[in-house]
């Protein structure tokens, strides 16, 4: 009886049973707010790292956000079925098991499946084992959430990571080499009249400054300031 | 809620069984896909290399790859003298190389990759490893029936930086290769490498004849440039008593 008691007071208050809702109010928040008002980029300022290696071109931001979605939303998904049995002192551990699985079943199946694309991403994605987004995600939403619940999280962070991706790395891509998904855009008759490409936004401070001006343009459109 | 120190340890220990089985599965799933991928990127490369399937074709893809292989390229290994081992065969190479590996003897097999016209070779593909900035890379130099004259270039370099290193594969980089670019390895008196310049500075760095042994490198790759520059001009020296025979008429 007193372990039971015990037990008692230090389990979680269980939320009030909620009706399952397929996309109410609280998934509708999952899927959209981290596309802007809570990007994770932008506003969380995580998976800085790969945002910066990948998106020197298009195509390659393309295949690792699409990389980045299907682990986080698989992760999420696992993390949440497990949330009530994950012993609270290994969570962390249990969490990154689960994303590096995950991560090289992914690299396994690019080097089945596209292998050229993976040829050119090869370190960036194991590198989303230690991006902090599949981490963050896990510990901030999927370990309270159900699953569903989680797989939306998953889908509108990965999705919100996406579009930063993309967004830099059309810049980088049009004026660091004047090609977009490899395509030629700048007009050589631009080039007749002296234009050059920039080679710094082939390089990582390219990256910093196209990110740095993201970030304050999406902060300066949100309203929102870092507490 | 708190568990008992012997739930957490199984339950540790489960999750570490469910995760090496999921990967072992997935790993043995799709070897055999890898391994053929791999297979056929090298042979791309060296076709590549040897302009098949040339200038305007539609890229090969999948089992034409090995078909055009196995009809146009034959394989001949050569020894450090320059004289051709038959018999050998790629695994021989590939041995000989891991032996001299750590030493500093040379390795005792090379490989040349040679295209096959109608029964007549007309061109040879050598191959060059090296070192770029973060591993190894390695490339085909492919020389006309003069022995002396560059004709095409692949190389690899799986291990450096995409968008910057990484671009020595692509076309950008490998077209100043081309027969158009008229390169050279040798300049009638000793064999010579290709010079990776700063773009923007080969011809100031390069007059007159001299551009025939320089090509424009990657920005923002410099040390990756270094490595191709090194690798192919150890390579010319290395089958340089090969590609005298094949001056001298006496090639295979």
């Amino acid at each position: 009886m007193a372990d039971a008691a015990a037990g008692a007071t230090q389990a979680p208050p269980s939320p009030p049973a909620q009706p399952f809702e397929f996309f109410g109010k609280k998934q509708r928040e999952a899927v959209f707010d981290p596309l802007s008002d809570n990007n994770p980029i932008t506003i969380q300022i995580l998976g800085i790292c790969s945002a910066l290696a990948v998106t020197v071109r298009v195509d390659k931001a393309i295949v690792m956000s699409i990389a980045v979605i299907a682990v986080l939303c698989c992760s999420n998904v696992i993390i949440s079925v497990l949330r009530n049995w994950i012993p609270n002192s290994i969570r962390i551990i249990i969490m990154l098991a689960v994303v590096a699985s995950l991560v090289i079943i992914v690299d396994e199946a690019l080097k089945a499946f596209l292998y050229d694309l993976s040829k050119e991403l090869s370190v960036f994605i194991g590198l989303i084992i230690t991006s902090c987004i599949a981490m963050g995600r896990a510990e901030a939403f999927a370990m309270q959430n159900k699953p569903w619940d989680s797989f939306l999280d998953g889908l509108g962070n990965g999705a919100g990571y996406g579009i930063i991706l993309v967004v830099v790395s059309v810049f980088r891509e049009v004026l660091g080499s004047g090609t977009l998904l490899n395509f030629s855009v700048v007009p050589q008759s631009l080039y007749d009249l002296g234009y050059q490409n920039m080679g710094l936004m082939v390089l990582s401070p390219g990256a910093f400054i196209v990110l740095g001006l993201l970030i304050w343009a999406q902060r300066a459109y949100t309203g929102f300031v870092e507490d | 809620m708190a568990h008992g120190t012997g739930y957490i340890f199984a339950f540790a220990a489960g999750v570490c069984l469910v995760c090496s089985l999921g990967l072992a599965v997935t790993s043995q799933a799709l070897k055999e896909r890898q391994q053929v991928n791999i297979k056929r990127d090298f042979q791309k490369n060296v076709l590549l290399a040897l302009d098949l399937p040339g200038d305007g074709q539609p890229p090969l893809v999948g089992e034409q790859i090995e078909a055009m292989y196995a009809e146009r390229v034959k394989l001949v290994v050569i020894d450090t003298t320059g004289v051709v081992q038959e018999g050998k065969v790629k695994a021989d190479v590939e041995s000989a190389r891991a032996a001299a590996k750590g030493t500093d003897n040379p390795v005792a097999l090379m490989p040349v990759y040679t295209r096959v016209d109608d029964g007549n070779v007309v061109n040879y593909a050598i191959e060059a490893n090296g070192v770029g900035l973060w591993g190894p890379i390695s490339g085909f130099i492919a020389l006309g029936s003069d022995g002396y004259s560059v004709t095409g270039a692949t190389f690899f370099a799986s291990k450096e930086t995409p968008g910057l290193g990484y671009e020595i594969t692509q076309p950008k980089f490998t077209q100043q290769f081309k027969k158009a670019a008229g390169k050279r390895i040798h300049d009638g008196t000793s064999p010579r490498g290709i010079g990776v310049k700063k773009p923007g500075t080969t011809a100031g760095l390069c007059p007159g004849d001299e551009i025939a042994y320089c090509v424009d490198g990657v920005s923002g790759a410099t040390i990756t440039g270094d490595g191709v520059d090194a690798m192919v001009a150890e390579a010319v020296v290395a089958y340089e008593p090969y590609l005298t025979h094949i001056r001298n008429g006496g090639g295979s």
